[in-house]
């Protein structure tokens, strides 16, 4: 399956850069112009240090879904429905790495599709999409 | 007692997509349905939690009308037990008794009903004049009746009226329709009843979960306990599934009306449909919900793994549990009937929950019972996982302590329409006067039947050198072992 990874030792979390990703993801995969609303968020740490939450599409939000709305496409990237999603948000609390977003203005969530556009916009090439194996199913 | 640890290599494999199809007569019970009175309406959704009207239905003079919802009853009798309570007290008289035309069954979903972020806003509260005391009863109950009946246009259901044939209540609130049916050959029990339905009034394969259905059985008819059983269809099982208006035998006044379902066919849901005044907050709120459920429900209280079946080890250790009608409070088996085995049997590779967004999702699935008695023995079906109150009612206060037994005994009391807190209490009390010689299977009173648990001769023993003024004894053995 698709992932998207962030190699710290590249990634400086913001200080030599402007989180280009975040805003590239915001604009181009969910229209909206507000870094805040984009499927990664790269904060930094003041020791120096940085943490990205990321989807790794693990699949637990699948798991938890009551409307089966979220399921895997072909390339294993979990994609939402929103014509079927009922906006519970269990796929937000149930996310352990938190990545899974939503905002006040729209009733169903969003969440990462390793759509790689944020990869090409990183000016230190800290981020890229691999292809890993599907994790086997958790019960949640 | 130490706190259980979810073990998920222990979770049987159970295929919960199988289970035994009763859909084969469904178009000969269609054709046999026939329309005794149908209207028109403006369907509506909820402004602020509610759609501001009520409907009453007399199923005998065919009466169906909206009524306004004012501001007092929001004010004074706010939630789904205050309306209930408000339309009982103007329709009935001192005098009315359970089985009077006068006597109503009120079905209200209360103002939240139907947020998706929030757990338990699926219930609906039922409220009526109980035949076990004739005076009023609230039942509290999941399924999809009540959200799918505010997203309908209305706030609350009153059904009157005492009607001479078998009939069922359709409301379309796609289209905009309320009909009367009369149904003369539908079937009687629950399980069979709602699927047949349920497919009956869907009008596709993606429509199913846009109907729920309020039904009963045979039992409801021949005793006074009765309860309703409140339809979801679960898309991962496909198949439907109850939760229950147990108390007070609002069922028996039910089928007394000689109703045979209500059915409504709601909007598709989505996250917004109550239209709440402050939508952020809820929001927030709801997933901070759902994160404390992930983060301690598995360490706490174990709700979205077991149920409240969850409490029969605390109660066992606690001396608390009703044990062969409540003469002791604990009992050296009930690790085959505590949450150790239910973490095991109830399905845990699928979703919970009685309504969306409910993450503590306490209405658990048994799936693949394959029946061993009774007229439909053979059958593989799914059953609630046990609530604590019929693993405890069906199973240690009757001294059933086989699981699958006691999984048996809530299908039959489902689908036969019979509350199982009240069924397994005055079971219990009977096997009790029968271990006292109160009764004996030579008396006519229990038509020859051996009204003893499989445990009863050692436990015969045991108790016997109980004195008879201590009622709350532990177990000889398992005082020992503490
Ligand atoms: S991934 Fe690249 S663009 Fe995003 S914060 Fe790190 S360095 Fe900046
Ligand atoms: S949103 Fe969260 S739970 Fe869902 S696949 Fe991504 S990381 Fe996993
Ligand atoms: S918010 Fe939508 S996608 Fe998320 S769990 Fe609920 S129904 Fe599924
Ligand atoms: S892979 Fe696509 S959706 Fe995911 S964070 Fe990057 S731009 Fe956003």
């Amino acid at each position: 399956m698709k992932q998207l990874v962030i190699d710290f030792k590249k990634c400086d979390a913001g200080r030599n850069c402007e989180h280009e990703c975040e805003l590239e993801c915001a604009v181009k995969v969910f229209k909206v112009d507000d870094p805040a609303q984009a499927a990664l968020q790269i904060k930094a740490y003041e020791d120096g240090g940085g943490h990205a939450i990321l989807c790794d599409q693990c699949g637990d939000c699948v798991v938890v879904c009551p409307t089966e709305a979220l399921k895997r496409n072909k390339l294993g990237v979990v994609m939402i429905d929103k014509k079927v999603c009922v906006g519970c948000y269990m796929c937000i609390g149930f996310c352990e790495k938190e990545a899974f977003m939503r905002n006040s203005d729209w009733i169903t969530p969003h969440k990462c599709t390793s759509c790689g556009i944020c990869v090409k916009v990183c000016p230190h090439g800290a981020l890229s999409i691999v292809d890993v194996p599907e994790p086997p199913v958790r019960i949640i | 007692m130490s706190q259980l640890v979810f073990d998920p290599s222990k979770v049987m494999n159970i295929d919960y997509t199988k289970r035994t199809e009763y859909l084969d007569g469904l178009e000969a019970i269609k054709a046999a349905h026939k329309v005794l009175k149908e209207i028109t309406y403006t369907p509506s959704l909820p402004d602020k939690g509610y759609t501001n009207r009520t409907l009453y239905v007399n199923v005998d003079t065919l009466e169906i009308k909206e009524k306004p919802v004012t501001q007092t009853m929001k004010d004074v009798f706010i939630g789904g037990r205050g309306f209930g309570l408000y339309h009982l007290w103007n329709a009935v008289k001192p005098t009315t008794r359970w089985n009077d035309p006068e006597n109503e069954i009120i079905i209200s979903p209360g103002p939240v009903s139907g947020m998706t972020q929030y757990a338990g806003t699926g219930k609906s509260l039922v409220v009526s004049l109980s035949p076990q005391t004739d005076i009023p009863i609230d039942s509290n109950v999941g399924g999809f009746y009540g959200p799918l009946l505010k997203f309908s246009g209305f706030d609350a259901l009153e059904l009157q009226g005492k009607s001479d044939k078998d009939v069922i209540l359709f409301i379309d609130g796609q289209k905009g329709i309320i009909r009367i049916e009369e149904a003369p050959t539908d079937p009687v029990d629950s399980h069979v009843l709602a699927e047949i339905l349920t497919h009956m009034y869907a009008e596709n394969e993606a429509d199913l979960p846009n109907i729920s259905v309020v039904s009963t059985g045979a039992a409801a008819e021949h005793s006074l306990i009765g309860m309703l059983n409140f339809s979801f269809y679960d898309r991962r099982r496909k198949c439907v599934r109850f939760k229950q208006a147990g108390r007070g035998g609002i069922g028996t006044v039910f089928r007394n009306k000689r109703i045979r379902a209500l059915v409504v066919r709601g909007p598709k849901v989505a996250g917004d449909l109550n239209h709440p005044v402050d939508p952020e907050t809820i929001a927030k709120t709801g997933v901070k919900y759902h994160k404390e459920i992930r983060e301690n429900d598995g360490t706490q209280c174990m709700m979205r793994r077991n149920g409240t079946a969850h409490i029969v080890e605390i109660m066992d250790a606690y001396d608390l549990l009703p044990v062969h009608n409540f003469q002791y409070g604990s009992h050296p088996d009930v690790h085959k009937i505590d949450s150790s085995y239910w973490q095991q049997r109830c399905t845990q590779h699928t979703v919970d929950g009685c309504w969306y967004g409910c993450s503590m999702a306490c209405a658990k699935g048994a799936d693949g019972l394959v029946l061993k008695t009774g007229p439909y023995k053979g059958d593989m079906v799914t059953v609630d996982g046990p609530e604590y109150e019929n693993a405890a009612g069906l199973g240690s206060n009757c001294g059933v302590f086989d699981p699958d037994y006691l999984l048996e005994l809530n299908f039959y009391c489902d689908t036969y329409g019979i509350c199982t807190i009240t069924y397994g209490t005055l079971t219990a009390f009977v096997m009790e006067c029968y271990q006292r010689g109160i009764l004996n299977n030579t008396s006519s009173r229990t038509a020859g039947a051996i009204l003893s648990s499989s445990t009863t001769s050692a436990w015969r023993t045991r108790a016997s050198s109980t004195p008879s003024t201590c009622r709350r004894n532990r177990w000889p053995s398992r005082a020992a072992t503490r």
